[in-house]
């Protein structure tokens, strides 16, 4: 059992969870609240993840990231290591790869508040972060549970993206997917089989609890 | 504070250029039309919640909340806006919802001011109840205190009754005057309740077709319309289109297919022009027996052609030509209306109304 990859996979998987769900709540509101030409266009590209192959994603975020990309030069200058294959730069992607995880679940939720509270909310002289924050977040609860859980899970489960960006080294960028192929590739099977039983037993167990929490107040359809 | 609401709207469904006084001591006006007439609208536009249009105009004494080049937000613009059904933060208690409009007052003096406001709105036993326990009275009257909370400047009130069962409503209406006295707080209220406008306004600006009709103290309104447009947004059953065909002293005949009407005649008309003659529904008596004298002004027979049902009242239609429409009191009427049945009909002339019209086929087609 690789713990240095479960260790890495965990908090790779938390960094990216609160990064995204600060970066997602103000994204997922102004998706979900404005009627702009720009909409559907952020909506789009917020969604390519889901439809991209991880390579593909993982490619042009090598490239963008690399040495020779203005921001893989300004990141050097700032900090003196490169950001290509490092966990900094796979903390990037995979910001980027789950988006659509923390955004749409936000975006149904949002969605789903009654126009008129905000409408409330505005009169009585809130201001639109205000109105997010007081009323919007409260009331979507489930629905930011539900993004941060799928975010955390995805985060857990990526391995394309991994392993064009961050490539295989231990400690550093080794994930528990990418430890799981090595294993398998070593004809370790032994290893494998109990990496990916933890993994799958992790991922019952987390799901299980969220969708648990979640049911509460939902509404049942009526029996005789 | 005698401030003057301005108001010229160019939107999609409301046309409207109007000039409201807004009076402590006669706070509420009343916006009335039959639905569609577009007063959610206008108040909507007024609270800045929706646009007014290119090249209209709001404003409040000498704040100009919606101008040709800016618009003062929502959020500064001072106003309480009650809605049909409270919309009370569902996730926040009773005295955490009255002071979301006043957060950035200190602590103790918040305090304070949630309690009068919910005192105010006779809702003080509620201040540590929960939102979603509240029956539907009881929110209406919290969502009341979270808008007198901030002290607004106007209050917008669309038909915030409508939802409530008829005793609490009824309750409610006589209590909100007071309040609205008592703090002085200036009011549009929606409705399309005429019990509410008789009960609640000052004054009523009448719409229909997306204009307004009418703006003059309740009686006038409701009583004296000045057009057949304002006679139809404050629904009167009756306007019957004729010519008129003699002046005697103060009164004249109006002739409509068949009917020959006496009325009054406040306006001066002559022989010869075109007026319509408004008659509530409720203002004309129907009886079973044959009247005694056949020959009285406004006396005849007709034949009952239909009759609704609506509870306590029966609305029966009369075939005469034009058709009249008449209420009768369901429980004794009974025997006596039956469609097919004789009845005598009076149409009293204090309760005529006449206006001029300009009689052409284009308008009659229009208006039918």
């Amino acid at each position: 059992m690789d713990w240095a990859a479960v260790e890495l996979s965990i908090r790779l998987a938390t960094l990216t969870t609160l990064i995204l769900l600060v970066l997602a709540v103000p994204l997922a509101a102004w998706l979900a609240y404005s009627r702009q030409r720009w909409t559907a266009v952020i909506e789009a590209v917020v969604a390519l993840p889901l439809v991209l192959p991880p390579t593909v994603l993982g490619f042009y975020v090598l490239v963008a990231l690399g040495n020779r990309s203005p921001i893989g030069r300004w990141w050097v200058e700032l900090t003196g290591s490169p950001l290509a294959f490092s966990f900094n730069g796979l903390l990037i992607a995979s910001v980027i790869y789950s988006l659509p995880f923390a955004v749409q679940p936000m975006v149904a939720a949002f969605v789903g508040v009654d126009r008129r509270l905000l409408e409330a909310s505005t009169v009585l002289g809130r201001s639109w972060s205000s109105t997010i924050l007081r009323v919007v977040l409260p009331l979507s609860r489930t629905g930011i549970t539900t993004a941060a859980v799928l975010t955390f899970a995805h985060t857990i489960g990526e391995f394309g993206v991994v392993l064009m960006v961050g490539g295989n080294i231990p400690g550093e960028t080794r994930t528990i997917a990418i430890s799981i192929y090595d294993s398998v590739q070593a004809f370790d099977y032994d290893t494998a089989a109990t990496t990916s039983l933890w993994l799958l037993l992790f991922s019952v167990v987390v799901l299980g609890l969220t969708y648990g929490l979640n049911s509460r107040g939902r509404t049942i359809w009526p029996r005789i | 504070m005698a401030e003057d609401l301005n108001v010229r709207i160019r939107h999609q469904v409301l046309d409207v250029d109007l000039t409201l006084p807004l009076d402590a001591c006669a706070p509420i006006t009343g916006v009335f039309g039959p639905s569609g007439a577009g007063k959610t609208t206008l108040l909507r536009c007024i609270a800045g919640l929706a646009h007014p249009g290119a090249g209209s105009r709001v404003a409040l004494g000498g704040e100009v909340w919606q101008g040709e080049r800016r618009a003062v937000p929502v959020r500064r613009r001072g106003i309480g806006y009650l809605f049909q059904d409270h919309a009370l933060f569902p996730h926040l208690s009773v005295a955490a919802n009255v002071a979301y409009g006043i957060p950035k007052m200190p602590r103790s003096l918040r305090e304070e001011r949630v309690r009068t406001a919910l005192q105010n709105a006779r809702a003080g036993h509620l201040l540590d109840r929960d939102t979603t326990s509240l029956s539907g009275g009881e929110a209406q009257r919290v969502a009341l205190a979270r808008a007198l909370a901030s002290a607004p400047k106007l209050l917008l009130l669309d038909e915030p009754f409508s939802a409530l069962d008829a005793p609490t409503r009824d309750q409610l209406r006589g209590e909100l005057r007071e309040i609205l006295l008592a703090t002085g707080t200036p009011a549009l209220l929606v409705t399309h309740d005429r019990s509410e406008a008789w009960a609640l306004a000052d004054r009523v600006l009448s719409l229909a077709d997306g204009g307004v009709q009418q703006i003059g103290s309740v009686e006038e309104v409701f009583n004296r319309p000045s057009t057949t447009s304002a006679a139809r947004a404050v629904g009167v059953e009756n306007i019957i289109r004729g010519e008129i065909t003699r002046r005697s002293g103060e009164n004249i005949e109006v002739r409509a297919g068949e009917l020959v009407l006496v009325t009054r005649n406040p306006e001066g008309l002559e022989v010869g022009q075109s007026a319509a003659v408004c008659v509530r529904a409720e203002n004309i008596s129907l009886t079973a027996e044959a009247p005694a004298s056949a020959k009285a002004p406004n006396r005849f027979t007709a034949q009952v052609a239909e009759i609704r049902e609506r509870g306590s009242l029966h609305q029966i239609r009369l075939q005469t030509d034009p058709v009249i429409t008449a209420y009768a009191l369901g429980s004794g009427s009974r025997s006596a209306m039956r469609p097919g049945a004789r009845v005598s009909v009076e149409v009293p002339i204090e309760h005529c109304h006449t206006i001029r019209t300009v009689h052409t086929e284009r308008v009659d087609r229009l208006e039918r």
